[in-house]
């Protein structure tokens, strides 16, 4: 399917100028509060619908009101708007105020931008903060008759082409149930998917939808299940295995499993392998990584085959001492290099006997 | 005087809808000619009030209301001879006709006169959509279906041998304009030969036929003409996109049937008549046909799509639909 956000639609927009908030300014800085929505001309208000389309595809998350701690009234202002009780340039400016609120005194002075939006046709409305930035514009001048380029600066443009610093958010009237906690979507582009905390809880007032400890569970079997089920070269097998419990691994705070396809599968398997964890509710753009419940699985690798035999390997072990090569027939040998340090029987509780299929099973080739 | 009075009052109020119902024909002929790939323009009118007057007048209609039957009129304009029947078939199976065809097309023939005319294929429908007239009548319309070459004679015809009125035309004159018929024959015959020719040869690419696919749907939403040599460059990339999809054309044609609507709102805020085009010249592939073709990857294999992009083309260009999509890549 398209984008969730390709049907957004901004209609209106009004800005507020949120300056620091610093505790020991002898002079309490101030709101610059708009007192009426701006005039948006119509490449204007598509290049602003365009930046938030792509925004939130790809750095959007569910969200959802914090309702055991409630730690801002924002949820409130938004329902009063999705329920049309209050109208755009009375909600934007307490919104406004909560940013101010919300923000530490280290949080940069920037621009509230409220719109009036629809979502597939239903109200919306889009939250966010812009901050300026620097950058120069070229203009052809003719100096004594001779045609050159004068470079000026300005230090007050906003939502450039590759800016990276803004903060969004958008609910939906569909999001707002009557008893419940209202929901909707917040990105946070500036810490690369790492949603900030004043953003996301001192201001917006929620928490994000999905549980990071459980969509990382949930990558992880539908990566390794997609392996095993539409991978059908072991050796590609073991690689992209090895990709998935290396990032799972790693340091990083976030996975993008979009980014992660990129990087690490062939180009005509990238799609196959969205396409399955979207078919197991898995999101493709970035989330919050938490290891906890899938760790213990992580330090393993296990090679199977048809005839029972099984291999399990650590993980950091696999590129050095493992060797596997196809054959024509579908067979495939598996050389393990190393020292044997010990031999004894084991017993599987999850399997039943293998059949024995001799003329199937591979070649299992352990030198050393 | 009361009668064409009456009726000119009445054509002057009604006319809005009368326009609106010659509108919602061509829209819907438009897009079911281009799903048969039919080579057309459309276009539609609604008479000018003048006109209807100077009629109702000029035939001494009883009733101008009910006779004067081109109120609506809309027209298809096809590439050569061999799409008029691909067209009257479009109209006879989407619209309810009124009654049968005006096909003169080989009259003289059949008469064994052999006589050069105007080859006449008018068809008289009930308009698109649900308009009504103040009767409580569906609105009518008129379709004329015609080649490139015979239009261009029709319209030379209209003004030198139709609109002189009462003054005859010398008939050393008429007879050298209707000889002109001859050409118009001739130079369909030629262009349908060069177009039966261009499908068949090797040159005339896979490449060619995909653009031409797209071309034929995206003209179901926008008429503006696009750049060529950047389709040609932008489909010798997406085409490696496609190698191994069986029958794209028809995945192509579900697709755009499936997200009309959403195209029609891409089209309306980035498309070719969009200020970010007109005035800033971005977002320049929503203006080209190829753009459905790169809507479709982005929607079912957009890793596909970017992984050989970048290899070939602008990064920007392909972000910038994605951004319209709402596609992450």
């Amino acid at each position: 399917m398209s984008g969730e956000f390709a049907q957004l639609v901004v209609d209106e927009a009004i800005f507020h100028l949120v300056p620091t908030r610093k505790r020991n300014d002898p002079v309490p800085a101030q709101v610059q509060f708009s007192e009426a929505v701006c005039s948006l001309s119509e490449d204007v208000r598509a290049k602003i619908q365009g930046n938030f389309r792509g925004v939130l595809a790809s750095h959007g998350r569910p969200v959802v009101e914090e309702v055991e701690v409630k730690k801002s009234n924002l949820p409130d202002r938004v329902y009063e708007y999705l329920a049309e009780q209050r109208d755009l340039v009375s909600v934007s400016t307490d919104l406004a105020e909560l940013l101010f609120e919300s923000q530490r005194g280290n949080s940069p002075a920037g621009l509230l931008l409220v719109a009036s939006a629809s979502l597939a046709g239903k109200r919306a409305l889009l939250i966010v903060k812009l901050e300026q930035e620097g950058g120069f514009r070229a203009e052809e001048v003719l100096v004594g008759g001779k045609r050159t380029f004068d470079m000026n600066y300005f230090a007050n443009l906003l939502m450039t082409e590759h800016n990276k610093i803004y903060k969004a958010a958008l609910f939906c009237v569909d999001g707002i149930p009557d008893d419940g906690p209202i929901e909707g979507w917040a990105a946070d582009k500036q810490l690369g998917g790492k949603m900030a905390q004043f953003w996301l809880q001192a201001f917006l007032g929620c928490r994000q939808k999905e549980d990071p400890k459980r969509v990382t569970q949930q990558f992880h079997e539908a990566a390794v299940d997609w392996v095993d089920k539409r991978v059908d070269d072991p050796e590609k097998s073991v690689d992209y295995l090895m990709a998935v419990l290396v990032e799972l691994r790693s340091n990083n705070a976030t996975l993008d499993p979009t980014a992660f396809a990129a990087d690490h599968l062939d180009l005509h398997d990238q799609d196959s392998f969205l396409t399955y964890l979207a078919s197991k509710d898995v999101p493709t753009g970035s989330f919050d990584k938490d290891i906890a419940r899938v760790a213990p699985r992580l330090s393993e690798l296990q090679i199977g085959f048809r005839s029972g035999i099984s291999i399990v390997t650590p993980v950091n072990r696999v590129r050095e001492d493992i060797k596997i090569e196809d054959h024509s027939d579908g067979t495939s040998t598996v050389t393990v290099k190393g020292k044997i340090t010990s031999t004894r029987s084991h017993y599987s509780p999850r399997k039943p006997d293998a059949p024995h299929t001799d003329g199937q099973a591979p070649g299992a080739d352990i030198t050393g | 005087m009361s009668t064409v009075n009456d009726a000119f009052h009445r054509y002057q109020a009604e006319l809005p809808n009368i326009r609106k119902a010659a509108q919602l024909t061509a829209a819907l002929l438009r897009r079911k000619t281009a799903r048969a790939h039919i080579t057309c323009e459309v276009t539609s009118r609604a008479k000018e009030i003048g006109s209807f007057v100077t009629k109702a007048y000029h035939k001494e209609y009883a009733d101008p209301w009910t006779q004067i039957t081109d109120k609506a009129g809309v027209r298809i304009t096809v590439q050569h001879h061999g799409f008029l029947n691909q067209a009257l078939q479009v109209v006879k199976d989407n619209l309810t006709l009124v009654e049968d065809p005006q096909d003169y097309r080989e009259q003289e023939d059949i008469e064994g006169q052999y006589t050069l005319q105007y080859p006449r294929l008018h068809v008289q429908v009930l308009a698109a959509g649900d308009l009504t007239d103040s009767d409580g009548r569906p609105y009518e319309c008129e379709i004329q279906i015609r080649t490139e070459a015979t239009d261009l004679w029709a319209r030379m015809s209209h003004r030198l041998l139709y609109k002189t009125g009462t003054t005859d035309v010398p008939r050393d004159v008429s007879r050298s304009l209707y000889r002109l018929i001859a050409l118009v024959e001739l130079y369909d015959l030629e262009v349908e030969r060069g177009v039966d020719v261009l499908a068949q040869h090797p040159d005339f690419t896979r490449t060619n036929r995909l653009l031409d696919e797209a071309e034929f749907l995206y003209r179901t939403f926008t008429e503006h003409e696009y750049r060529r040599d950047l389709s040609e460059d932008i489909i010798d990339v997406l085409i490696e996109t496609v190698e191994n999809e069986p029958d794209y054309p028809n995945k192509l044609a579900q697709f755009t049937e499936q997200y009309r609507q959403q195209l029609e709102a891409a089209y309306r805020d980035y498309g070719p008549t969009s200020e970010l085009f007109l005035t800033h010249g971005r977002y320049i592939l929503a203006s080209q046909p190829e753009s459905l073709i790169i809507f479709e990857r982005l929607t079912a294999a957009k890793m596909l799509l970017r992984g050989v992009w970048y290899d070939e083309l602008p990064e920007t260009m392909l972000s910038d639909m994605a951004e319209i999509w709402s596609v992450y890549l």
